[in-house]
């Protein structure tokens, strides 16, 4: 758990070491997927809990969020004479970005900060030390449930998100721009496509595991006393967020590399 | 039989600050050990060390044939069942009730049935005198109850080896007494190996069989209790008394200056504090009659017997003398029968049962001794 201190020093070494320790921490995640037991109990748990602290600000946050690409889109189709692709143009804007994104922010900010202050209070209480001293390891038994259930509930909240945005730019667009609800509906298929559907569950998942892991990994080390905890969750969410806009970035043109886009 | 834990060359650091250095010690199977020292010395991270939560940089800490310090993981947590250990502040899971805790061990590593289970741990809260607060959470109950919780989940699954870090912190001095009779208790009944840390000189002079002592950063000395208690080590007799005069300071350990103007400061009446002039080696405490005979403490005396002669003369008279008639004669030694160490008169012997008198004895001498100079307490005391 600590480093070895005969390290030589150079410029940037610490944040190295950091990085390095966060791979880590995530392969060993990974490896505790697979080892059995299970701790079923504290996945679901966990998987409620955070289920319960993002739902409700998920709802909130999706519906501007459909509406806001739906006006910004909708006046500039309008302008460009293409009132027939904003159906298709908002889903996929929502679906393929938005609704990852958004959701990997809540995932992040509720439910990653709440797992990095359980588990950093529970680090300076030396709960985990004394769990480590009996036995049973923290990460397969506290960690990797949190990872799962941060993993489960964003795909979970990534199919809202999707579902309340698009519902939510059909509102817009609809009432309040005179759009006609049937070219709305018609033009989903004309841009969107199945794959679209799976890189967004697949881009939940991937930014429910980083939020997972990096606040675990923060929390499981907190700099000195309670203040360091407040520290390290403030660090978690904003580690997630830099990571997740970077992995999002990769993982979006990877996609639009190997899936062509409809009607190229 | 408690498992024997041999530490070699053992060194810690964090970043630059070196935390202890060459630590060697061997703790024998079953025999209670004490770790003492003064605060910020590294007591906590040496028993960290020792279950392998801390990596120390060099030497070795073998556990039945293991070393903690280079072991695989899969080893790691396998060695770990042999431990008990009880942290400085309980460290009991705060989202589970007491019974949910003491039972947690039992639990993840036994397939024990559940009123198997049950039985088990009102035992445990039982011998801890906690029974009524199985069901309280550890944010509802004192700091005391939560160490002693901490101890009954360190004793459920009878470990090979039980560290404590300081039983005494947040306990008062009778649950202190007791604390320390059911490490005697436990001990008798599952021989396994202690190592206590402590700050409570009573617990430190009258429970151990073993004591050692960390200071500026090394092991100052670890032997046999009677060696330590008898040291004329300035660090030691402070540490003991408990005084300001001597080599420990606020901040770890004090420089010569400071050491010089603190004398004079004392030498012209300032109290140095300390109570009593602690010295001598008090009878060690027993297991409860009832509780079988202490394995360890019978391996102890013939381990002792025969590293006797490598002893200083004050340990080995306090020795000699503390043994029955009987055993006196089984090794072939007797009390009187030693010439007195040259360079300083030796605690005269003196019979077991007068234990208490001869410290009383002491006291007056000192007090006659000291009055006139220590003015603040001494004038005081006059007074009242
Ligand atoms: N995780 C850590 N990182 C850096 N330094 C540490 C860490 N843990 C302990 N230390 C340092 O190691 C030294 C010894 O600490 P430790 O807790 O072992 O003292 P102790 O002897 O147990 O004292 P006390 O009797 O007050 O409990 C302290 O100076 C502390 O600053
Ligand atoms: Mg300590």
């Amino acid at each position: 758990m600590s480093a070895p201190a005969s390290t030589r020093k150079f410029p940037g070494s610490g944040a190295l070491r950091e990085t390095g320790q966060l791979f880590a921490l995530g392969l060993d995640v990974i490896v505790g997927i697979f080892k059995r037991p299970f701790q079923l109990r504290e996945f679901i748990e966990q998987s409620w809990f955070i289920a319960s602290v993002t739902i409700l600000p998920t709802a909130l946050v999706s519906i501007p969020f459909g509406a806001l690409v739906a006006l910004e889109l909708g006046s500039l189709i309008t302008q460009l004479g293409a009132q027939s692709f904003i159906g298709a143009a908002s889903v996929l804007a929502i679906i393929q970005q938005a609704a990852p994104i958004v959701t990997a922010l809540l995932v992040a900010g509720a439910g990653g900060s709440a797992i990095c202050a359980d588990i950093g209070a529970r680090t300076i209480r030396e709960e985990i030390d004394a769990m480590e001293v009996l036995g049973v390891s923290a990460i397969q038994r506290l960690v990797v449930p949190r990872v799962l259930a941060s993993m489960l509930v964003a795909l979970l909240l990534n199919g809202l998100v999707s579902v309340i945005g698009v519902l939510g730019g059909y509102f817009f667009n609809v009432v309040l721009q005179g759009g006609t609800p049937g070219a709305y509906l018609a033009s989903f298929s004309a841009l969107a496509q199945l794959p679209d559907l799976w890189i967004s569950e697949i881009k939940a998942v991937i930014f429910g595991f980083i939020a997972g892991v990096v606040a675990a990994y923060r929390g499981l080390n907190p700099k000195g006393g309670p203040k360091g905890v407040g520290d390290a969750v403030n660090q978690s969410v904003v580690i997630t967020f830099l990571l997740l806009f970077a992995v999002n970035f990769t993982l979006t043109a990877v996609y639009l590399q190997i899936v062509p886009a409809k009607g190229s | 039989m408690g498992a024997e834990v041999v530490v070699e060359g053992l060194t810690k650091s964090f970043g630059k600050q070196a935390i202890w250095r060459d630590v060697t010690l061997t703790l024998p199977p079953g025999e209670v050990s004490a770790l003492l020292g003064p605060s910020g010395t590294g007591k906590s991270v040496f028993l960290k060390s020792m279950i392998g939560l801390l990596k120390p940089e060099r030497g070795r800490c073998m556990i039945n044939g293991v070393d903690i310090v280079t072991c695989s993981e899969r080893q790691l947590y396998e060695t770990r069942k042999l431990f008990g250990v009880l942290f400085q502040d309980g460290a009991l899971f705060g989202s589970m009730n007491l019974y949910d805790n003491v039972a947690f061990p039992l639990r993840e590593h036994t397939r024990k049935s559940e009123s198997e289970v049950r039985r088990i741990v009102l035992e445990k809260l039982d011998l801890t005198g906690l029974n009524g607060a199985e069901r309280k959470l550890p944010g509802e109950i004192s700091g005391g109850m939560r160490k002693r919780a901490g101890l009954a989940r360190a004793l459920v699954l009878d470990p090979e080896i039980i560290l404590v870090d300081e039983p005494d912190s947040g306990l008062d001095p009778v649950r202190t007494t007791y604390i320390s009779q059911l490490f005697l208790d436990v001990n008798s009944q599952i021989d396994a190996t202690f190592l206590i840390v402590t700050h409570n000189i009573n617990l430190a002079r009258t429970v151990p069989d073993n004591i050692g002592m960390l200071f500026r950063k090394e092991l100052v000395m670890f032997g046999p209790r009677e060696v330590l208690l008898t040291s004329e080590e300035p660090v030691v007799k402070q540490f003991l008394n408990g005084r300001m005069d001597g080599p420990i300071g606020m901040s770890e350990e004090k420089d010569s200056a400071t050491m010089a103007a603190e004398q004079a400061m004392f030498e012209a009446g300032h109290h140095a504090g300390g109570v009593e002039d602690v010295r001598g080696v008090p009878p060690q405490m027993q297991p409860t009659p009832g509780m079988p005979e202490r394995q360890g403490a019978r391996r102890r005396t013939d381990r002792v017997m025969s590293i006797l002669h490598s002893l200083p003369r004050a340990a080995q008279d306090s020795i000699i003398e503390s043994m029955s008639p009987e055993e006196q004669q089984h090794y072939g030694v007797h009390a009187g029968g030693r010439p007195a160490p040259s360079q300083r008169p030796a605690p005269s012997p003196r019979p077991r049962s007068g234990n208490g008198e001869r410290i009383e004895g002491r006291l007056d001498d000192e007090s006659v001794a000291r009055l006139p100079g220590s003015e603040p307490s001494g004038s005081e005391r006059g007074r009242s």
